[in-house]
């Protein structure tokens, strides 16, 4: 579904971010972005979902390139970030009206959506309280209730987990695995390894802007000689950063 | 447009759930004109006369044509009026210091004097008609009425001059009626001239009060707009862009140009409803000021000819879409928010400029003006109260403002749109 | 506090206040094109007015369409005469004058031209006949087809009239009317002009002919005499003292509240919104050093732009003494303290930077609103304003510049300034304290807690609500009054205008000149309302009007209850739709009602021997306005019940008991009829009692189908078919032909009001709410009863 081709991206002239990035994800599957801060992760995913433009490099996404048919990719794909702040004075409830109005959600399908989605997070007792009134967990739960309100199919999550509590959290991971048993493709950034070891299918690290090393937890578990994988990483990135220097 | 049209509603639903902000936005800047233009004068006033009513009139001496005169008149009741004798008078000039103050605070002092005789100003008058009638050609009357006040006072010189002409120099062409006798029915005026003309009357203050409010009114409309454009820009782009939320816009299956659209559509509307208010509120404070102060910025009566109504209602939304445009701009060629907000508020003091330079100005726009960008609707809107509108300036006026919002949108919009197709050929 | 705290308090401030001078790129430092295009457009702006200054004459001339024909109507002999008489010398001037268009052939007349009543010559008079002196209509039609600026309108017969005045100096005084041109104000000076030297020569030109005693002298003088009490600078000299008063600082004002609020603002609430401010709280550095310290910073950055403004003004010799240089010094830093510490209560309060900036922008024009009134009255000011803060600096600064330091006045100024910038500060500091304006929440406190349980309220609080209460009475009276005021005026508008174009309504309009009093303009404008309801253009205005207010009042409707549809909106003011058959026959039984107790009423009058029928009056010619009356009568009922019944009973029955409502808007009804004509506490009372009545059909039906038919009912049979009078207001055309007898008793009759102001409908309505009250308790009853 996603199709990753050799991303370069520079801010300034003298050094990159991307160094050549390229992996496909097919349906299904979580792909876990792994790497120290600062290794590029947050550019990477913001280039995916077309907020930034690779210096070099394709993204397709279902075979569609965002040159082309970019709004049609905004409609199958679904970007969360904690970057991304609510409107404080709002209420869920018409935040929720407003992006399914944008995102075309047929109006009588809207309030089965909304209660749906609510329900499942515990919002709908706040649905018409401001945003600014409510706790930052509630406001996580807010943000992906409405980065999924259009069903898309391809997911892209820049650590979705955190600053949550282990309840919060089970909550959301327990929801991830239920969108890839829908066949959804997911793309997720953590720094939390037993997310990782537990979501992802596939897992690319990220060291420098470069990816290092890919495969599933097990593999690169084995392929280290490590026991497990947060040592196996830590490994791995040794290894890489001091190549670089 | 669809989805223009939601992110439009969605940003007016915004600014409505929020009264505070509504407030902020619709009333107060508007309110604090109101207050400027009418309070500050009355507690001037009032801090130096001890009074909330103005300063009287000092009547030296006053014959008794001109009490029945005042009686009789309802022009001259406008001014309230202080009596003295001449040997009060004297008494009081002699105390300079006091006089002094009191005549640069803006009295005027107004001594009717009857000439060389020990007489009444009233016989004076009447004498000098009996001599006519007496067949003496060449009577002469030495009767006076001088008009004190003080050279360096602004309000002492233009209240003098209003008394001058709305009472004193009436007063004067019915002396010939009052004190004539027998020569008054060949003397006295023959015939009077509007003397009762509604529709007249109606022009004649409008003439007063349009010509002040063409140096105060648009000047002020500008700084309003341009006080709400900057307060709903930094919100719903400045702000949004730097919580994130402006990607989150983004990435919906929208494109750019109408999340633009929509938005700045709800700056459009919302600013120009605040600015009619604002209009309307200072139409209002013209009409509420009966008592027609000379020190007031805006007098009696102003009123608009439906064409001229037609240009302010047109330009000010052009004016919006214009300055939006600029911040804009403004917004997205900076990334720090310091920046921004420094930035946005330079206009608003280079505006307060050309206030204040629109206030003492005093001539006609040159034709170049029309094609400054903002200034020019300070300049139509100027005109059109000083009614010396003309179409084709409206046209320049709409269509350069237009040209220069399109203009600056469209480069802003290229930077925005990352996978804009004209950059990719190019 | 000892030396070591002190050592650290001040450790602490100096810190903080250091901390501006090194960020980089704060002011300035980041402008984007579009400022820089704006202020090239300004300073554009500023050449273009210096050089139309220079050229003033240019535009005006050049661009002028201006017209100078007149029109003259009903024009008499001598004034014919008079033009063709004076037409030489005009010919004279405008061969003097030249080319009008030609720059260059003409340019020192075209450089000097000024606007005059005759456009140098160019006059061309027309004339024109119309009986109706005030017909401003057809008379702005002449002038922009002859191309001419004024009308000037003669009455009949003015010449004759000037004669017999000199027989009879009593008799009638002819009186001249102008109208002018709207699209230019110069039209308003040149109509002075033309009535100051134009017509007062035509008035010399009668003397002339008729040979009689004219003095050439005037009998009074009137002369100007200013007097010059201060010692005035003249020449270079003056434009800088004015400058020094005015321009100078108010430029250094703006300056300093500029920078200050680019300075200012964004500390605190900058900090506050990047999370870094509690950071800052958490250092053992107190409050009051937190403040001070950024104080000192934001006053001294704000001093630095201050420095490079007043620099220039130095420069110049006229303002540089030490002593004066030293007194703008002084008030520029008290001032610029004092506007910092503004700047930072600001910040303190708001938690975003765009927030705080929004906020300032108020107070920033409350500052230049002070200047723009000191340049008003920079001269004529009273000494004590030297001594006010704000006020005082921008004073001393002018007197400073111009050589007039008054060191009491800097000393008190400055003091009282500096006071209040220590409240200003202490309150910050105070503010600092409070979790509101540090984590940005705003808790309950214990002792609101220990309020709400008692259940007692704070001053505050009832402040509040009476002031709630009051704000939504006012609403509610002021809403259907605007509602019915501005329709009824824009129908009433163009009917004036159809009457001022009548010649047989000029000497009706000339006599309102004589209307002074009170009591009388209240006669005449009924007069004029009565005169109006003989014009079927008008009644049709008048039933729009009606139809229009109901529909504003049913969209106000949906708005303020939130009504998602209009049915449902219809529904709560009292216009339920669903059920056709029963509309109808409510509205069938109201007609009757309304018809069974106007007859009743006309009834009593008959039988007390109070009026008589004198048989059939509708003639043929009053038909037509018949039918339009008839037809207006209906949405005026129905508005008059929407407003007063079906939209104000539910909207106060919302917030207060229903009984409150129904007097409420019972005492408005009351109130609002009882302006009409020929009032008596009589009809006040019976209008109340008329309102109850229809408030408790509303109540008991559930509607206004009902009240509105009887309403409707009412006012036609009372107007339109016994012919007497509504509400004070006299009506044209009615089937029976009714008088008032000679022994007629206002106190039955109701007078001039109409039989509202009678005692004779005082018995059928309170016969009537007996009947309702009645069947309302009834239908209670059975409610109860069925519940049981």
């Amino acid at each position: 579904m996603i199709s990753v081709k050799d991303i370069h991206k520079s801010y300034t002239k003298d050094s990159e971010t991307l160094k050549g990035i390229s992996f496909e994800i097919g349906e299904g599957k979580i792909f876990g972005l792994l790497g120290p801060n600062g290794a590029g992760k947050t550019t990477l995913m913001q280039i995916i979902a077309t907020l930034m433009k690779p210096t070099s490099g394709t993204v397709e996404i279902n075979g569609m390139s965002p040159d082309n048919d970019l709004l049609k990719i905004h409609k199958i794909l679904g970007f969360l970030t904690t970057e991304i702040k609510l409107d404080p004075v709002s209420t869920p409830d018409h935040l929720f009206d407003f992006f399914a109005e944008l995102y075309d959600i047929p109006q009588d399908e809207i309030n089965s959506r909304k209660e749906k989605a609510f329900g499942r997070f515990g919002i709908t007792q706040f649905a018409n309280r401001r945003i600014s009134e409510l706790s930052t967990g509630m406001k996580q739960k807010i943000s992906i209730a409405i980065s999924l309100l259009h069903e898309p199919p391809v997911i892209i999550f820049d650590e979705p987990t955190n600053g949550l509590d282990i309840l919060t959290s089970r909550q959301v991971t327990d929801y991830l695995k239920e969108l890839r048993n829908e066949g959804r493709c997911i793309i997720l950034s953590t720094h939390i390894f037993s997310v990782a070891e537990e979501l992802c299918d596939e897992v690319a690290i990220i060291v420098d802007g470069k990816i290092v090393a890919q495969g599933t937890v097990d593999e690169l578990t084995a392929l280290s000689g490590e026991k497990n994988f947060e040592d196996a990483f830590f490994k791995i990135y040794v290894e890489n950063h001091k190549e670089d220097q | 447009m669809k989805k223009a049209y939601v992110i439009f509603r969605w940003e007016l639903n915004k600014i409505f759930s929020n009264w505070h902000k509504t407030v902020t936005l619709f009333l107060l800047p508007a309110v604090l004109m109101m207050l400027a233009l009418n309070i500050f004068p009355l507690l001037i006033n009032y801090m130096s006369t001890g009074s909330f009513s103005k300063k009287p009139i000092v009547l030296v001496s006053a014959p008794q044509s001109f009490r029945d005169y005042v009686k009789e008149t309802a022009d001259a009741n406008v001014y309230s009026y202080s009596d003295m004798s001449f040997r009060e008078f004297s008494d009081l000039f002699n105390v300079t210091e006091r006089f002094k103050k009191s005549l640069s605070g803006g009295t005027v002092i107004c001594f009717f004097a009857p000439g060389d005789t020990d007489d009444s100003f009233d016989n004076a008058v009447s004498d000098y008609y009996k001599e006519i009638i007496n067949g003496n050609n060449k009577a002469e009357s030495e009767a006076v009425i001088y008009l004190g006040y003080d050279l360096n006072s602004l309000s002492g010189g233009l209240r003098a001059r209003q008394f001058r002409q709305g009472v004193l120099e009436h007063y004067q062409s019915s002396l010939v009626d009052r004190l004539g006798g027998e020569y008054a029915n060949t003397g006295s005026n023959l015939f009077s001239v509007d003397a009762f003309n509604p529709v007249t009357k109606l022009m004649d203050n409008r003439s007063t009060a349009d010509e002040s409010a063409s140096r105060i009114v648009p000047g002020m409309l500008l700084i309003m707009m341009y006080y709400c454009v900057y307060s709903l820009v930094s919100d719903m782009f400045a702000l949004e862009r730097e919580r994130g939320f402006w990607s989150k816009l983004k990435m919906t299956p929208v494109a750019p140009s109408h999340i633009f659209a929509g938005k700045i559509m709800a700056i459009m509307v919302i600013v120009s409803a605040a600015t009619y208010i604002t209009a309307l509120l200072l139409f209002l404070t013209s009409w509420a000021n009966t008592a027609n102060d000379a020190m007031s910025l805006l007098p009696f009566g102003m009123m608009l000819t439906p064409f001229e109504l037609f240009i302010l209602i047109v330009t000010i939304p052009f004016t919006v879409f214009v300055m939006t445009a600029a911040c804009i701009s403004t917004v997205f060629s900076l990334n720090k928010i310091q920046d921004i907000t420094i930035n946005l508020q330079l206009p608003l003091v280079l505006f307060l400029a050309d206030f204040f330079l629109q206030m003492f100005r005093g001539t006609r726009p040159m034709t170049a003006e029309y094609f400054i960008p903002m200034h020019n609707s300070l300049a139509l809107i100027s005109e059109a109260y000083m009614a010396q509108e003309k179409a084709w300036h409206v046209i320049a006026v709409l269509a350069v403002n237009t040209a220069a919002a399109l203009l600056v949108l469209r480069s802003v919009y290229r930077k925005e749109d990352l996978y804009d197709k004209r950059k990719r050929h190019s | 506090m000892n030396g070591t705290n002190f050592r650290s308090w001040f450790r602490g401030a100096k810190t903080l206040a250091s901390g501006f001078f090194k960020k980089h790129g704060q002011m300035g430092a980041q402008a984007p094109v579009s400022t820089f295009l704006i202020c090239i457009g300004l300073v554009a702006v500023v050449f273009l007015a210096l050089i139309s200054w220079m050229w003033w004459w240019f535009p005006y001339h050049l661009f002028s369409d201006e017209v100078y024909n007149v029109v003259v109507v009903n024009a008499p002999d001598s004034f014919i005469d008079y033009n063709r008489y004076m037409q030489k010398s005009r010919d004279r001037k405008s061969r003097d004058y030249g080319s009008r268009t030609d720059l260059f052939t003409n340019f020192d007349n075209i450089v000097s031209f000024k606007y005059t009543y005759d456009g140098y010559g160019s006059s061309r008079f027309f004339y024109k006949e119309n009986n109706a002196l005030y017909d401003f209509v057809t008379f702005g039609k002449w002038m922009r087809e002859q191309k001419a600026y004024l009308t000037v309108v003669f009455p009949e017969g003015f010449d004759e009239k000037i004669s017999a005045r000199t027989k009879d100096a009593s008799s009638e005084k002819p009186e001249i009317l102008t109208y002018y041109r709207t699209n230019s104000l110069e039209y308003t000076y040149m109509k002075k002009d033309f009535i100051d030297e134009y017509l007062k020569g035509y008035q010399d030109y009668i003397r002339a002919k008729h040979g009689w005693v004219y003095a050439g002298t005037v009998d009074s003088q009137i002369r100007d005499d200013p007097m010059d009490l201060s010692a005035r600078s003249s020449g270079r000299n003056y434009v800088f003292d004015i400058l020094g008063r005015s321009f100078i600082p108010l430029l250094m004002f703006i300056v300093i509240l500029y920078s200050a609020m680019s300075a200012g603002t964004n500390v605190i609430s900058g900090q506050k919104e990047l999370g870094t401010f509690t950071g800052i709280l958490m250092t053992p550095v107190p409050r009051s050093a937190i403040i001070a310290g950024n104080l000192a910073g934001v006053s001294l950055k704000t001093l630095i732009p201050v420095t490079i403004i007043s620099a220039p003004v130095f420069l110049i010799p006229y303002y540089r003494t030490y002593s004066n240089i030293g007194a703008v010094i002084i008030h520029l830093i008290i001032l610029t303290v004092f506007i910092s510490s503004v700047t930072i209560l600001i910040s303190v309060i708001n938690d975003s930077v765009v927030s705080a900036q929004t906020s300032f922008l108020p107070v920033f024009l409350i500052f230049v609103s002070v200047c723009v009134t000191c340049i008003q009255n920079s001269m004529g000011r009273e000494d004590f304003y030297l001594y006010l803060p704000v006020y005082g600096q921008f004073y001393g600064i002018g007197d400073a510049l111009s050589g007039n330091a008054n060191a009491g006045g800097i000393i008190s100024t400055s003091l009282a300034t500096l006071m209040l910038a220590v409240i200003v500060v202490l309150i910050s500091e105070r503010l600092l304290h409070s979790e509101r304006y540090t984590v940005s929440i705003d808790p309950v406190t214990a002792k609101e807690i220990r309020q709400a349980r008692s259940g007692k309220y704070t001053v505050f609080q009832i402040a509040d609500k009476i002031t709630d209460n009051t704000v939504f009475f006012c609403k509610e009276i002021i809403y259907p009054l605007a509602v019915i005021g501005i329709f009824q005026l824009f129908a009433v508008i163009p009917v004036v205008i159809a009457y001022m174009r009548r010649a047989e309504y000029s000497q009706y309009i000339a006599d309102l000149q004589n209307v002074t009093e009170v009591s009388q303009v209240l006669n005449k404008t009924f007069e004029v309302i009565a005169i109006f309801m003989g014009n079927p253009v008008f009644l049709a205005l008048m039933t729009i009007a009606y139809m229009l207010i109901i529909a504003v009042c049913i969209i106000h409707t949906k708005r303020v209850f939130h009504k998602k549809t209009f049915s449902e909106a219809l529904r709560t003011c009292g216009l339920p739709v669903e059920k056709r058959e029963g509309i109808i026959k409510e509205y069938l039984s109201g007609l009757l009602a309304g018809f069974i107790m106007m007859s009743c009423v006309c009834l009593i009058l008959k039988l007390s021997g109070q009026i008589e029928f004198k048989g059939f009056g509708l003639g043929k010619e009053y038909l037509p306005l018949f039918l339009i009356n008839l037809v207006m009568w209906f949405p005026q009922g129905a508005s008059e019940e929407l407003l007063f019944r079906g939209y104000m009973i539910p909207r106060i029955g919302s917030r207060y008991k229903k009984a409150v409502a129904v007097f409420f808007s019972c005492i408005m009804f009351s109130v609002f009829h009882s302006l009409n004509m020929g009032f008596t506490p009589l009809a006040s009372v019976n209008l109340f009692l008329i309102a109850l009545l229809f408030a408790l059909i509303y109540i008991k039906t559930g509607s206004i189908w009902m009240t509105s038919a009887i309403h409707t009912m009412w006012n036609l049979c009372q107007g339109n078919i016994y012919g007497l009078q509504v509400s004070g207001t006299e009506s044209h055309a009615a089937v029976i032909n009714t008088s008032y007898l000679s022994g007629a008793k206002d106190i039955i009759t109701g007078g001039t009001f109409g039989p509202e102001g009678g005692l004779a409908v005082t018995a059928v309505t309170s016969v009537c709410l007996i009947i309702v009250i009645i069947l309302l308790a009834n239908s209670r009853d059975l409610t109860r009863n069925k519940d049981a």
